[in-house]
């Protein structure tokens, strides 16, 4: 039954071309050099962190300058918007 | 080990087994340089409670088998594209060359023919039955390279042998 695999006992094997060896150190040297170190991936991280916390604080406090502004507005009778004929 | 001892150590071992699975000696260079890139980056890692060889079998193995995967898919990629536009060369350059430097001219043909059908067997199968007949490992060194039991290693290569009768 086995007969049809016997032609695979008779593969030789190999030897390996001499230039791999250069080719996969070049490979290892180009992917190192592509690399982001954690430090700057947590520095960047932080960078964006403290852009997003600042964006909210602006947001935030850019209402509460609005709801005041409509406060003075009213104590002195004053048209808040430029709607004249409502 | 260093990296340059692993490699002068293992390289024919990598190279070889990657050829048996694709049977072209370009493609059997990249998979050995993927392989290498690999055990670059894990060697440090690497615990030295398991077999170094048989890690290195199972980094084969899987580089094999996903070049496989991808170069079919890009295959199917690129006869979805050949409809729809005249050149067809990137499917020329995708399509299978057999050229296994290990194999004599004389037994080139059949061998061909022989590893054509392997090819369209399982992943499973295919490696049991490259492990065992190419390759010339035990049973149980091809259960532990495997990771699977001693018997199902034997069931794995009594269902290869049977689909490639029947295919023959």
């Amino acid at each position: 039954m086995e007969d049809f695999l016997k032609p695979l006992d008779d593969i030789k094997r190999v030897d390996v071309a001499s230039f791999l060896f250069t080719r996969i150190q070049q490979r290892i040297q180009n992917e190192l050099g592509n690399r982001v170190s954690i430090k700057t991936a947590y520095s960047i991280a932080a960078s964006f962190a403290v852009l997003f916390a600042l964006n909210i604080f602006i947001v935030v406090n850019n209402k509460s300058s609005r709801v005041e502004g409509n406060n003075i507005a009213q104590a002195f009778h004053l048209i808040p918007n430029n709607n004249l004929y409502e | 080990m260093t990296f340059e001892e692993t490699y002068s150590k293992f390289c024919k071992l990598v190279f070889n087994l990657a050829l048996q699975y694709v049977q072209n000696t370009e493609d059997a260079e990249e998979i050995t340089q993927d392989v290498f890139v690999s055990i670059h980056h894990s060697l440090q890692t690497f615990q030295q409670n398991a077999q170094i060889q048989t890690w290195i079998y199972r980094i084969t193995i899987n580089k094999s088998l996903d070049f496989i995967k991808a170069r079919n898919r890009k295959k199917r990629f690129a006869f979805i594209t050949a409809l729809f536009y005249e050149d067809g060369n990137e499917l020329k350059n995708l399509t299978h060359h057999f050229n296994h430097p290990g194999i004599l001219l004389e037994q080139k043909e059949d061998l061909e023919r022989l590893f054509y059908h392997i090819n369209s067997l399982p992943d499973n199968q295919k490696t049991v039955l490259i492990l065992s007949k190419i390759e010339q490992k035990s049973q149980k060194e091809v259960a532990e390279i495997m990771n699977i039991s001693i018997k199902a290693v034997e069931s794995l290569l009594q269902r290869a042998k049977t689909n490639l009768s029947k295919k023959l």
